[in-house]
Parts: structure tokens; C-alpha cells; sequence
């Protein structure tokens, strides 16, 4: 396998990840064979179905023990495998730079959960692809499978910044066209945009038949809101600021941020998405953990 | 409010240390780069006015608490009507007490009267506040005594009141002289009475001049009033109102007339007892009792007889005498005895100075003829040469029909004046440019006759009770047209029908230049009779004569006659040597020397005018009572109080019920304000109780 040696990457971690396969809840339509479920017929051994023989038809593939049981012609039909395309989305916008005292900001968190996934997939020859958005997609990189393109996903993730502001829904809208179908779309946000705009983008990207997974980056400063005294608030995708005293505001900051979270998991239950809030205060391996384990559970459905 | 250590109120600018704090900690606030900032902009939308409130609520209890705290640590007191005026024991305490007959009073379940009420809550008030620069002001004392302690005052101050109604404004003259004069500190002046308009004068001139006086200066000044006034118990008292020496065929009796009052506010009063009341009366040593009934709540004796020849041990008892009428004892025993002088009518003696007799002796006959039996009246005609050997004492009325006085003749008829004697001036025949008692004569006029009518034309008799004659002419002569019938001169008569002055005839009248305030005029206000504008009030000027020439007063001699003898009535009080006085009026008759034959025991002689007795002073037997002013009811209410002291910061302070104190101290209730306030911040501040937060979810 690729050695590789970055800062984000902690092999111990990986290795205890590497125990549970990456799987899609559905079936994937990949470029090769592979190890996952294909919505098409192929040349596996396990049995699918029977089928009339129509003109046409290779003749090599026609069953003729049930010819002479039945004396009509019938194609025998083996289900096929094929490989995952997983195409992971990181929002590199410029409130993924905050970090509480002594905290990963969310874009180094999203960094470790992003490339420990592109380790993954490749690892069982599935293509991975990255793309770094932020008011537009900042770099794009197509799902492929070799293991040079691996290096430069996690080229690609070590130089990200964090910066601009965040345009996720039509970046996410575009995305959903321009990724080929039935591929597992793994998007590592902060998610501050309206939930009824990204409800619209979770549907855009359902139609399009892609495995959508989220992982809800959160610094534990941003729930708590503990502040002592006078705090200037800047904003960090645009040059508003706010002076408050916390101790005022701060019951009425945590009600509108938990009728968010309310709304949020409203979302992704109607849209059936793979929904992972994660705490940036814990280790991105327990987050990682859930959401391999969470995909074992059941076999993709063709 | 006041402070028994009000210096402690320099520390009262840490109320602000909240509010430093408070906008300090507004001003170092960090800035922090915020990712999640749609929520708190939302949050900042959703700002509720409660909140902003608390917040302010939160600073105002701190601030409220370290306020409490200062003002506990500063001792407040109060009064009980939280009104109590200084309290800094640097302060000076003026006194101003009321010595009134009414401060006697003794209120139920009190354990002295209401001076030594007074006193005594002063003391202790002095106590509490820590005063001990007293100074009290004396109306009989030519300067304030000054004491250095709260005891050398109790012990100087006496407990004892006067017959003398108190002139409260002159006192207060006497301590706005002190303060400018000796340059005191900030001053607080104690004014104790039982509030009544006789002792303050509430209508007096002089309060305005205080008020100005007190404004002028550069220290702080206040007043606190305490009031005694009180509920009246059930009080009586007695009043001589003459006792006349008469000679009756029985022989030398005195005739004695008195009244009796009862305020009663509570008791029966409806019971035949309640009514009867044994009174006392003294002749000499000499005492018998008279059972007086009352009519309803006052009851008058007239011409209660006593023969003077039955009194005993009093070989001059029948000339000249003194007694006393007493009531038995109740609660104030100042006004419970009146005393009485009399003696044999002494002769009303005229003197008239005229080079033509015969002008005024219409004047001499008047004056010659006396209105009763028991009194004699001798007149006597000089020239102004034999002036010099009369002898004045004996002199009631003097009649000057000369040019107006000068030189010595003028101070020796000023000094007679001044003694109570009565001076009548009578236009001379050529009057010259002399001016004497601020009136000059301008020269004689001929009066020509109202051109109108009227009923005097036909005889009628009838003349305006209002003293308006309705006037006018008659056989050519001028008419008085109005005259002061509430003056004493020429009040009614005793069955009420006012002098026939309508019916006088002026021929001629010689004008008067000066102030003078006149008693009779004719038409357009050219004045006949007038009192010249003194303070005494002891000259009178007529502008003619009686002669037939100038008028008709010889001729309708009534008015004349009236006249003459109303003024030697009045003159005659200065010659006799038995006289009634009020108290606190006649500091020259009875001075220390005198001598007290009957009065209250263990008063200084130097407050012998001040105290109801009997005194000799020199060969004069003085009576002295309290005014007739102490029987006027009318009380001072906050609005004259206030109109007395205008802008002057002043107090009042009930201490009608004996048990009250005037001050109090309310440090607890600062506390409590200061715990409370405490409490409520820490309420205020409490954390809301917060749900767990959902932090992992996943599907």
C-alpha cells in the first residue's frame, strides 16, 4: 500500500479503521468490477434471475437445461459487482478556520475525517475524489483509484485554507450534476447556511440516486457560548461585527442555534441522509467508527 | 433626615463603584473571530426588553446596597415624620422657648407641663445629636445666654412660664442679631411652643424683615418648630375686669367684676358639679368664696360687692387695696388667678395753657364736671410761664391752645406724653410756623357750607351709626361728614348710639400739615379731630375751637364733653398710684427693685414684670396679669407657618404625646434596605437552569 506520512493522518487510527470496510447503503455504479453491489447484471457467481432469450442475445449464455425442461429459450443472469466512486466535499470556507481555545479547527478536523476516508476507499480499490468549496468549488478532484491519485488528494487537503464565504447550497446543487450517478457523497460542513436551502440540495443530490453521508462539524465553544466578560464578535466569512455582553445573549444564542440542530435533523431524516453532528472536542476516530459501523448494518440494495 | 456622623457621607461616592465597574468592563472587551454568527445575530434580534432590564435592575441593587451601607455607617435619624431639619454636632442650637401662660398646660398623662416638656425633649434630643454649642434666647435679657454644655443649659433653663405672651418674631430678631453679629456656624434654631397666633404673631410686620434678615446670611440656617399645641384638656380660667373703689352709703366698698372661660374638650361638663365652681377671692390677706355657675362654658360676675371696711389687718385697705380672684387648680394653673389693684378714684386733673380763656372755656367746664360721683375732676387755666411750677404727676390731660411747643416746653410735654399723660392741641388764634410732634398748624380757613341738604336742615337727630353723617349745612356751617366711631374718642356710647357729631356746625378750621390719622372730617376730607401718629398714641389735635366763632361745640357740648372725659379717663391711669398692667409691658414700673406683696414664689426680680402678682414698686401698687391676647384661640397652621418662614428651610415637629421622642435612629432599616438589596441582586443573577445540549447525533 501507499506509505504515507502526513500531519493529519495518524496510522494507528487507520489501522483500527481499516478493520471495517467502507460500504454504500446503495448500489453504486462504478468503472470496474469491484466489491459493491452494481444496479446492473454481470458475471458474478451468484445467481440473479432468468430471463427470455431475445434475438440478440449472446448464444453462449442461453440455459439449455431449462431449454430441454421447458423447451424455451432462457438467459441465465448473474448479479454484478462493481467498484465505489466516493466523491467527499470539504467546506474550506472561512468559519471552517475557528477553533476554540486548545481545539482542531474544523478544517483541520474535516481534514482528518476527509483523508482518512480517501485512505479507506482506496485502501479496498474503491475512487475517491475530493472537492474543496467554498464560494465556489475551490479545486475539484475526480474520483479515480490509483494509488498516485491518493497522494494527491492528500496533497490537495494539506493546502487548503480556510477562507471566503460559504456558498454550499449552489455549490452542492452543482455538484449533484456534475458527479456522475450512484456515488457516495461524504460532505464534511459546518453547515451555517439555511436548512431550507440545503434541504433542496440533499433532494437534488437524492434524485441524481447519490449515497449522501454529512458529517456536522461543531467547535464545543459554538454550543456553549461561554464568555465572560464584553466580547467583539467578528465575523469570519465578512467583515461584520457585533459587541454583546455573553451573559445577555447568551440564552437567546443557544435557542436559535438549537432550533437549527432541530431543523437540521429534520432535514436529513426527510432526505435520508447519513448524518453525523460531530463535536470537534472528540477524536474525528470515534465520528469515523460510527459511520463505517452504520454502513455494516445492511447489504446495499440493488 | 439627619446624620449623627455625617461625615461619613464623603464615602457616599462609592455608590458609584457599580457603575465604574460596569462601564469598565464595558470598555476591555476582547474581540473574538466568530464562525457561528447568523445565531448570534439572531439572538441580538431577539433581545427582549426583560433582559436589558434585569441588567439594569442587577447595577442599581449594587449600587442601592453600598448607598445603604454609607447611610447606615452615617447613624441616620429621624423625627417622627422623617423631617427632623440638621443634626451635625458642630451645628449651633439657637433656643426660642415659649414661656406663654399656655405653655403651663399639662397634657393628660404628661409628667410636667408643656415647657418642661419641651425641655426636657430638647436635652435629650441635644443628647442624641451631640450638640452642645447652646445659645437661648432671652426676651428680657439684653444679650443670648451662651452655654458650652447640654447640663449648664438644662440647669440654667427655667421651668417656670411667665404671664407674659410671647413675642416670638421679637425673639427671633434677638437670634438673627446673635448669629450676624457673633458670626456662627451653621445654625439650627429650636422654636418650642404650643403654636398659638397670640405669641407668634403670624400677621406682624417684622416676619418679612427675619425672613430677609436669615436670607443675608452666609451660613446655613434652619429651623425646627416643635410643636405643643396638643389636645386642651379641661381647662378654666379667670379674668378681673375692673375693680373699682366705691362709696356707697354702706360706706367704702369694692365693686368687682370678673369673668370665668372653660375650654373643655373632654369630661362632663353637663352635670350640675361640672358647673358649680367655688372661686376664691382675695382681699388683701382677707379670702371668701363665691360659687359661680357656669352658662354653658363661661360665666360673668358683675358688681360682685365686698365691703372694705370689714377687711382686716388693712388700716389702708379702704383707700387703697389689692386681692386676687383664684379658681381651684386644673390643668394650667397659669391663667387659674387674677389679680386686681384698687384704690380712692384719684382727682382727673386738666390743665389748659391759653392766653384767651374765654375760647376754651367751653373747654375748662367740660373738664370741670365729672361723669360720677366717686370720681373728681378739677380744671385749671395757665399761661405758659407758669408751666414750670406745675407739677406734672398730678396732671391727666393737657390742653395746649398755643402756638405748638418748642425747646424745653416740648421735651417737658414729651416726656409727659410719654408717661401716659394726655396731650390735647387746640389751634391759637395766630398760629406761627412751628413744627412739634411732626404736625404743623398751615392757618385757619373758613369752611363754607355743603350747598346740600339734608336732614339736619330740619332739626333730625338722626346720625349714621356708621358714622357717616350724611351731612351738611345749616345756617351757613360745615358739617362733619364722617368720624372713626371704633376709635376709642369717639366710640358709641354704652347703649350703642354713636355721638351726635352729625350735628356740629365748623365755621372755620385751621389746617394741619404732618401725619396725623384723623377721627372726624367734613366734606372733602378736611380732618377736625385726629390722633397724631404715634406710637403711644397719647395727642390728639382738634382743628377749631369751642368757641362759637370757629364752631358749634360749646354750643352741642355732648360731643365736647364725651371727648374731654374720655381722655382724662385714659390720662388718669398715669396719676393714680394703684395700676393694672399686662405682663412683659411695663418693665420701667416694676423693675428688680420693686417689691412682690403677692405672686408666685422663687421668681428672679428680674423677671417681676414677666409674672402675674402684685407688686410696689415705689409708692405704686401694680397688678400684673397675663394679656388678653392669651385668651385668643386662634392657632398657627402649616400655611401661616409657611408664610412666616417663606423660604427659609424650616420643619415641624409634633411632640404633642409626652412618651414621643424627636429623634430616632433608623440604621436598621438601612441594613435591612442593604440586605434586601443584596438579596435581590443575587436573585437577579441566579443562572437559568440550562437542558443538555444535544451534541452527538447521527443516523
Amino acid at each position: 500500500m501507499l506509505q504515507v506520512s502526513r500531519s493529519f493522518l495518524d496510522p494507528q487510527i487507520l489501522s483500527r479503521l481499516s478493520a471495517v470496510p467502507l460500504k454504500p447503503r446503495h448500489a453504486m455504479q462504478g468503472n470496474v468490477s469491484g466489491k459493491h453491489a452494481s444496479p446492473h447484471r454481470g458475471s458474478s457467481v451468484e445467481f440473479a434471475e432468468y430471463r427470455k432469450y431475445v434475438p440478440g442475445d449472446d448464444l453462449r449464455r442461453l440455459d439449455w437445461r431449462a431449454f430441454g425442461r421447458t423447451d424455451r429459450y432462457y438467459v441465465k443472469e448473474f448479479e454484478a459487482d462493481t467498484n465505489l466512486r466516493c466523491c467527499a466535499v470539504l467546506d474550506t470556507s472561512g468559519s471552517m478556520g475557528f477553533a476554540s481555545k486548545g481545539m482542531l479547527t474544523k478544517i483541520d478536523y474535516g481534514r482528518r475525517i476527509c483523508a482518512s476516508l480517501a485512505y479507506l476507499a482506496a485502501q479496498q480499490g474503491d475512487a475517491v475524489g475530493v472537492s474543496t468549496v467554498a464560494e465556489k468549488i475551490v479545486q475539484s478532484i475526480p474520483p479515480k483509484r490509483s494509488a498516485a491519485h491518493l497522494k494527491l488528494l492528500l496533497d490537495t487537503l494539506e493546502k487548503t485554507k480556510p477562507q471566503g464565504e460559504t456558498r454550499l447550497p449552489e455549490i452542492l446543487d452543482e455538484l449533484a450534476e456534475t458527479v456522475r450517478q450512484r456515488a457516495l457523497v461524504v460532505i464534511i460542513s459546518d453547515f451555517f447556511v439555511d436548512p431550507a436551502q440545503l434541504k433542496q440540495c440533499f433532494e437534488h443530490l437524492r434524485f441524481r440516486k447519490h449515497d449522501i453521508a454529512a458529517f456536522h462539524l461543531l467547535d464545543p465553544q459554538e454550543i456553549s457560548f461561554a464568555f465572560g466578560r464584553p466580547v467583539r464578535f467578528v465575523d469570519m466569512e465578512g467583515n461584520t461585527s457585533l459587541f454583546v455582553e455573553p451573559t445577555e445573549i447568551a440564552d437567546r444564542y443557544q435557542q436559535s442555534l438549537a432550533n437549527y440542530l432541530k431543523q437540521m435533523q429534520q432535514i436529513v431524516l426527510e432526505t435520508g441522509v447519513d448524518y453525523h453532528r460531530v463535536t470537534t472536542s472528540e477524536s474525528y476516530e470515534h465520528p469515523m467508527m460510527r459511520f463505517l459501523v452504520g454502513r455494516t448494518r445492511g447489504r446495499g440494495v440493488r | 433626615m439627619s446624620f449623627l456622623q455625617p461625615w461619613m457621607l464623603l464615602a457616599l461616592p462609592v455608590i458609584a463603584i457599580p457603575i465604574i465597574i460596569h462601564l469598565v468592563n464595558q470598555r476591555r472587551f476582547q474581540t473574538v473571530p466568530w464562525a457561528a454568527m447568523r445565531f448570534l445575530l439572531e439572538a441580538n434580534k431577539m433581545s427582549s426588553g426583560y433582559t436589558k432590564l434585569r441588567q439594569w435592575l442587577i447595577l442599581a441593587m449594587r449600587t442601592l446596597a453600598l448607598a445603604a451601607l454609607v447611610l447606615f455607617t452615617a447613624r441616620p435619624l429621624t423625627s417622627g415624620i422623617m423631617a427632623l431639619l440638621g443634626g451635625d454636632s458642630n451645628r449651633l442650637a439657637i433656643v426660642v422657648l415659649d414661656r406663654s401662660p399656655s405653655m403651663s398646660e399639662t397634657l393628660p398623662g404628661a409628667n410636667g407641663n408643656k415647657l418642661q416638656m419641651a425641655v426636657q425633649q430638647l436635652g435629650d434630643t441635644f443628647r442624641t445629636l451631640g450638640i452642645e454649642r447652646i445659645v437661648a434666647i432671652d426676651p428680657i435679657a439684653e444679650k443670648p445666654e451662651e452655654y458650652t454644655s447640654i447640663s449648664q443649659w438644662l440647669r440654667a433653663t427655667p421651668q417656670q412660664t411667665w404671664s407674659a405672651t410671647t413675642d416670638i418674631p421679637g425673639m427671633l430678631e434677638k437670634a438673627l442679631l446673635y448669629a450676624k453679629n457673633n458670626r456662627v456656624g451653621n445654625t439650627l434654631v429650636w422654636l418650642c411652643s404650643d403654636m398659638r397666633d397670640s405669641d407668634w404673631r403670624s400677621r406682624d410686620g417684622r416676619w418679612k424683615a427675619i425672613q430677609d434678615g436669615f436670607k443675608t446670611l452666609p451660613q446655613d440656617v434652619r429651623f425646627s418648630v416643635l410643636d405643643l399645641s396638643g389636645n386642651e384638656s379641661n381647662n378654666r380660667s379667670v379674668r378681673v375686669t375692673s375693680a373699682q373703689r366705691i362709696d356707697s352709703p354702706k360706706g367704702p366698698e369694692l365693686s368687682l367684676n370678673f369673668r370665668i372661660d372653660r375650654s373643655s374638650t373632654s369630661g362632663d361638663t353637663s352635670s350640675p358639679d361640672a358647673n358649680s365652681i367655688p372661686v376664691e377671692i382675695a382681699v388683701g390677706e382677707n379670702r371668701s368664696v363665691l360659687n359661680v355657675e357656669l352658662n354653658g362654658n363661661s360665666a360673668e360676675v358683675n358688681d360682685h360687692r365686698i365691703p372694705l371696711e370689714l377687711v382686716r389687718d388693712a388700716p389702708n385697705a379702704s383707700r387703697r387695696g389689692w386681692g386676687s380672684v383664684r379658681l381651684p387648680s386644673d390643668s394650667n394653673p397659669a391663667d387659674d388667678q387674677s389679680y386686681f389693684v384698687f384704690e380712692q378714684p384719684p382727682t382727673r386733673r386738666t390743665v389748659i395753657v391759653s392766653d384767651t380763656p374765654e375760647i376754651v372755656a367751653a373747654i375748662e367746664l367740660c373738664a370741670s364736671i365729672a361723669p360720677q360721683q366717686s370720681v373728681q375732676c378739677e380744671a385749671e387755666l395757665l399761661n405758659p410761664s407758669q408751666l414750670e411750677a406745675l407739677d406734672w404727676n398730678s396732671v391727666a390731660l393737657m390742653v395746649w391752645h398755643q402756638p405748638l411747643p418748642t425747646g424745653k416746653t416740648l421735651e417737658t410735654l414729651e416726656k409727659f406724653v410719654s408717661s401716659g399723660g394726655q396731650l390735647l392741641l387746640v389751634p391759637p388764634e395766630a398760629p406761627d410756623s412751628n413744627t412739634a410732634f411732626g404736625v404743623q398748624w398751615m392757618g385757619w380757613e373758613n369752611q363754607p357750607a355743603n350747598p346740600k341738604d339734608s336732614s339736619y336742615a330740619n332739626g333730625s337727630t338722626d346720625a349714621s351709626p356708621s358714622g357717616d353723617s350724611g351731612n351738611t349745612a345749616v345756617d351757613g356751617l360745615a358739617r362733619i361728614e364722617q368720624w372713626q366711631n371704633d376709635s376709642q374718642l369717639l366710640a358709641n356710647t354704652l347703649s350703642g348710639a354713636p355721638l351726635p357729631l352729625g350735628q356740629l356746625g365748623i365755621r372755620r378750621v385751621c389746617k394741619i400739615a404732618g401725619d396725623i390719622t384723623p377721627l372726624a372730617t367734613l366734606s372733602g376730607g378736611t380732618p377736625v379731630l385726629a390722633k397724631i401718629d404715634r406710637t403711644d398714641s397719647s395727642i390728639t389735635i382738634c382743628a377749631t375751637t369751642p368757641s362759637d366763632r370757629d364752631s358749634t361745640f360749646a354750643g352741642d357740648g355732648i360731643v365736647l364733653y364725651v371727648t374731654i372725659q374720655r381722655l382724662l379717663a385714659i390720662g388718669a391711669t398715669r396719676v393714680g398710684t394703684a395700676k393694672d398692667v399686662v405682663a412683659g409691658t411695663e418693665h420701667r414700673i416694676v423693675s428688680p427693685t420693686s417689691t412682690m406683696t403677692a405672686g408666685p414664689e422663687s421668681i428672679p426680680s428680674s423677671e417681676y414684670a414677666m409674672h402675674s402678682g402684685i407688686y410696689l414698686a415705689d409708692d405704686m401698687l401694680v397688678s400684673i396679669n397675663r394679656s388678653l391676647a392669651e385668651e385668643d384661640p386662634r392657632m398657627v397652621d402649616q400655611d401661616a407657618l409657611q408664610r412666616m418662614f417663606g423660604d427659609l428651610s424650616w420643619a415641624k415637629i409634633n411632640a404633642g404625646k409626652p412618651a414621643s421622642t424627636l429623634v430616632q435612629e433608623i440604621w436598621r432599616w438601612f441594613v435591612v434596605a442593604m440586605l434586601a438589596a443584596l438579596l435581590l441582586e443575587a436573585i437577579l443573577c441566579l443562572p437559568r437552569i440550562k437542558r443538555p445540549f444535544p451534541t452527538k447525533t447521527s443516523f
